[in-house]
């Protein structure tokens, strides 16, 4: 069984769509959404979780489609969004008692350790929270309920880079048990490529890949060469290029590196730009 | 449900303190000074205390968070019209209270018995069912107008009935109030669950 499984996903707005969308989180994994701002990671998060509805396509989450009875899955799907919607005028305690009224298997003994682990003070009013806090309050309820499931939009942003990295550790431990799956969309590309198993690029709501990230990343190349070398290169072969003071950065598919030319491993956000730019361009 | 509820409650006790006092301060001037215009307004107070609330979970972004949660939407809308109901009914049993004081003080109170009381329990749903569905589609700024609108509606019906005061009451002292109670009941009760059947619509459909 996928966690998640989505096929000819399409949602039509004025000025954007989302056109199309194949993706597959099989169990046990993490899929990473990489995309620009506008690329449509929320869009399709949001038909995910049943905020809206898409135009065509069909979706289905932990085994059952998205529409049939969805707060039943949704007791096995820790959310966090890029605004943690709590309101003001709750603390974190009262919200553990919501909460704790609210999901079959809510954990109040782990959620008061998460709170201890970000120390996110139980009394203050969630309005008086930084960003930050707020994102680490909403990380501590979605995973308080044992989730079988994560679905995080931009869950790490407005963190800084120590908790960030405490989160991601977090998130991974969370995978280790093999029933645990987690998609999260992050413009952190970084973050991406520290957890996932796989990753999508979202491009003006055109899906340009899904893949297993090493199997993306070993199929790519960053070669330098000067400025010469890359005019005697065939045009159709480079996927991505940036030119510096010191030469050229040229990224390539490996199978199409000349002979006798050193190439380098790339990154995942090297990997990116060089596909939303080559896009652009064609 | 119980959950839903419980965080309006923690919601009303820090933001509507001001609703609730003013409710009680009302009730009390109404019962106690022998007026039908200040009895009133502890229902407009309290009805305005749901849509005070969904204007701060709309703020907070509370709807599209709440809708990953196991609830359904069906439920979420319910629980306010529970809510609401049950607000009415914690105010109007106020009322009924100073009401008996003041009898009990040998005082008139403020009009033809215990029609008046309920008279007031329905009449303080009657906002609260153009106001929902109205904010369930739309949004709370549409809500509140929908509010407005209601309120000078009841406010032009209630300034006539002042002005044939005197017809009023001996209509409803001498007429068959059986009847009337039945309908004071039976007509803002269907225009509260059709209000309802319609906001569950409404917010069904709703992108969030």
């Amino acid at each position: 069984m996928n966690a998640i499984e989505i096929r000819g996903l399409s949602k039509h707005y004025d000025g954007f769509s989302l056109d199309n969308i194949d993706l597959t989180l099989p169990m046990g994994c993490i899929l990473g959404l990489a995309g620009e701002n506008g690329a449509g990671k929320s869009t399709t998060i949001r038909c995910i979780l049943g905020n809206i509805r898409p135009d065509a396509g069909t979706i289905s989450v932990l085994g059952r489609d998205n529409r049939d009875h969805f707060e039943e899955t949704k007791e096995d799907i820790g959310v966090v969004l890029d605004t943690v919607g709590f309101p003001k005028a709750l603390t974190p305690a009262q919200i553990g008692r919501v909460l704790g009224k609210t999901y079959r298997n809510w954990d109040q003994a782990a959620y008061e350790d998460y709170l201890r682990r970000f120390r996110l003070p139980e009394g203050k009013r969630f309005g008086e929270f930084s960003r930050g806090m707020g994102m680490k309050l909403g990380i501590a309820a979605a995973l308080s309920h044992k989730p079988k499931l994560l679905i995080l939009d931009e869950a790490t942003s407005g963190l800084d880079p120590v908790v960030r990295d405490e989160v991601v550790e977090m998130f991974y431990e969370f995978t280790r048990d093999e029933q645990h799956s987690v998609l999260i969309s992050s413009h952190i590309l970084s973050d991406l490529e520290k957890l996932c198993d796989y990753i999508a690029f979202l491009d003006k709501g055109r899906l340009l890949l899904c893949e297993e990230k090493d199997e993306l990343l070993s199929r790519y190349a960053l070669v330098h060469c000067t400025p010469q070398t890359l005019a005697g290169m065939d045009p159709a072969k480079i996927v991505g290029e940036r030119h510096s003071a010191y030469g050229a950065q040229v990224i390539l598919r490996r199978e199409d590196v000349p002979k006798g030319m050193e190439a380098s491993p790339i990154g995942m956000e090297e990997l990116f730009i060089a596909m939303v730019k080559g896009g652009r361009d064609a | 449900m119980s959950a839903l509820l419980l965080k309006d409650l923690y919601m009303i006790k820090r933001d509507c303190r001001g609703n609730v006092i003013l409710c009680l301060v009302f009730a009390v001037a109404g019962i106690a000074g022998n007026s039908i215009f200040f009895a009133i307004w502890p229902l407009l107070f309290c009805a305005l205390i749901p849509s005070t609330l969904l204007g701060l979970e709309e703020q907070a972004g509370w709807q599209a968070y709440a809708d990953t949660m196991p609830w359904s939407r069906k439920t979420v809308v319910t629980e306010k019209y529970v809510l609401t109901l049950s607000l009415s009914v914690c105010v109007t049993a106020v009322l009924t209270v100073v009401y008996a004081l003041t009898g009990a003080l040998g005082r008139t109170g403020i009009g033809p018995g215990d029609l008046l009381i309920v008279g007031i329990f329905v009449l303080g749903m009657l906002p609260a069912s153009f106001m929902l569905p109205v904010t369930f589609k739309f949004g709370m700024v549409k809500g509140r107008t929908a509010y407005m609108v209601c309120l000078m509606v009841m406010g032009a019906l209630l300034g006539i009935l002042s002005s044939l005061s005197g017809e009023v009451t001996d209509f409803l002292t001498a007429g068959p109030q059986t009847l009337l109670l039945a309908l004071l009941i039976a007509i803002p009760t269907v225009l509260f669950a059709a209000s309802w059947v319609l906001a569950v619509k409404f917010y069904e459909a709703r992108e969030l």
